[in-house]
């Protein structure tokens, strides 16, 4: 009686095993940052019609792009983030089938574009935050 | 018994199995000079030249084609648009890029991670070859 109790218990042992390896779920997160983050708040640190370049240049550091207009130059800040998850019903052992995937990806990035006048100071800017958008899943 | 030990056989196997399919990733990638902060503090606006620049930083990066991982990242639509352009003769830029990626492969559960920094300088010239105003970042750091 009790070799038979063992047995079943193996058995369900054996039947959890194959249910927990073929298939199994797959969680695949990436994170991606490329560039510096802005730090400091435009809205508190440039003062239209008086900042100047070289100010901004000490407050934000080099741009990451530059733009020539007519009337002036534009420096553009950009701070990039990419995250990634995919969750995936899979066998990864004996036949290498995807059985089931869901996969999200969010790209956001913080932008920071500032117009400047002939004289180098301050026409205007514009201001993203866009990777507080950024869902943790 | 025989049984017994056969299920413990197959037990050990797939788990065997499992822990063979882990691993672990790192990469580190840097591209162009090294850029010393010391010689950036040289740098006086109004009396450093144009010459003088291109001595101690070697030729600037804006006169050259997009490095090769910035192709490769645009190439594998890991980042958007390229940054770091400057097709001006009066801007001087310089820039050291890093790269650490990291990720773990646990089957059930996996993490890949890619921070992309770089120290950047950026140098605006006058109409006399001077620096006019520059910008010093070491992203680096942050890494």
């Amino acid at each position: 009686m009790g070799s038979e109790g063992e047995q079943r218990s193996y058995r369900r042992l054996v039947i959890l095993m194959v249910l927990l390896v073929v298939p199994v779920y797959s969680c695949t997160i990436g994170r991606v940052y490329r560039g510096s983050e802005i730090k400091e708040d435009p809205g508190k640190r440039i003062v239209i019609g008086a900042t100047t370049k070289g100010e901004i240049l000490s407050i934000f550091g080099p741009p990451d792009g530059v733009q020539k207009q007519f009337d002036g130059d534009i420096f553009v800040y950009a701070y990039f983030r990419k995250n990634t998850s995919t969750l995936a019903l899979e066998d990864p052992v004996f036949t290498s089938m995807t059985f089931f995937t869901f996969n999200r990806v969010q790209e956001k990035r913080d932008s920071l574009v500032i117009l400047f006048n002939k004289d180098g100071v301050v026409k205007n800017y514009g201001y993203y935050a866009g990777t507080r958008e950024l869902e943790p899943l | 018994m025989k049984r017994k030990g056969r299920t413990c056989l197959y037990v050990a196997g797939i788990l065997i199995l499992l822990l063979f399919s882990t691993g672990c990733v790192i990469g580190r990638y840097y591209e162009g000079p090294n850029i010393i902060a010391e010689k950036v503090k040289n740098i006086k606006p109004g009396i450093t030249t144009k010459e003088e620049i291109v001595e101690w930083f070697g030729p600037p990066r804006n006169y050259m084609s997009p490095t090769v991982f910035n192709k490769i990242l645009q190439e594998l639509d890991i980042t958007g648009e390229p940054l770091g352009t400057f097709p001006f003769a009066n801007i001087l830029s310089y820039q050291y890029d890093q790269s650490n990626i990291r990720a773990v492969i646990l089957v059930l559960f996996n993490y890949a991670e890619a921070k992309v920094k770089s120290d950047h300088l950026v140098i605006f010239l006058d109409e006399n070859e001077r620096v006019k105003y520059y910008g010093f970042r070491r992203g680096t750091e942050e890494l």
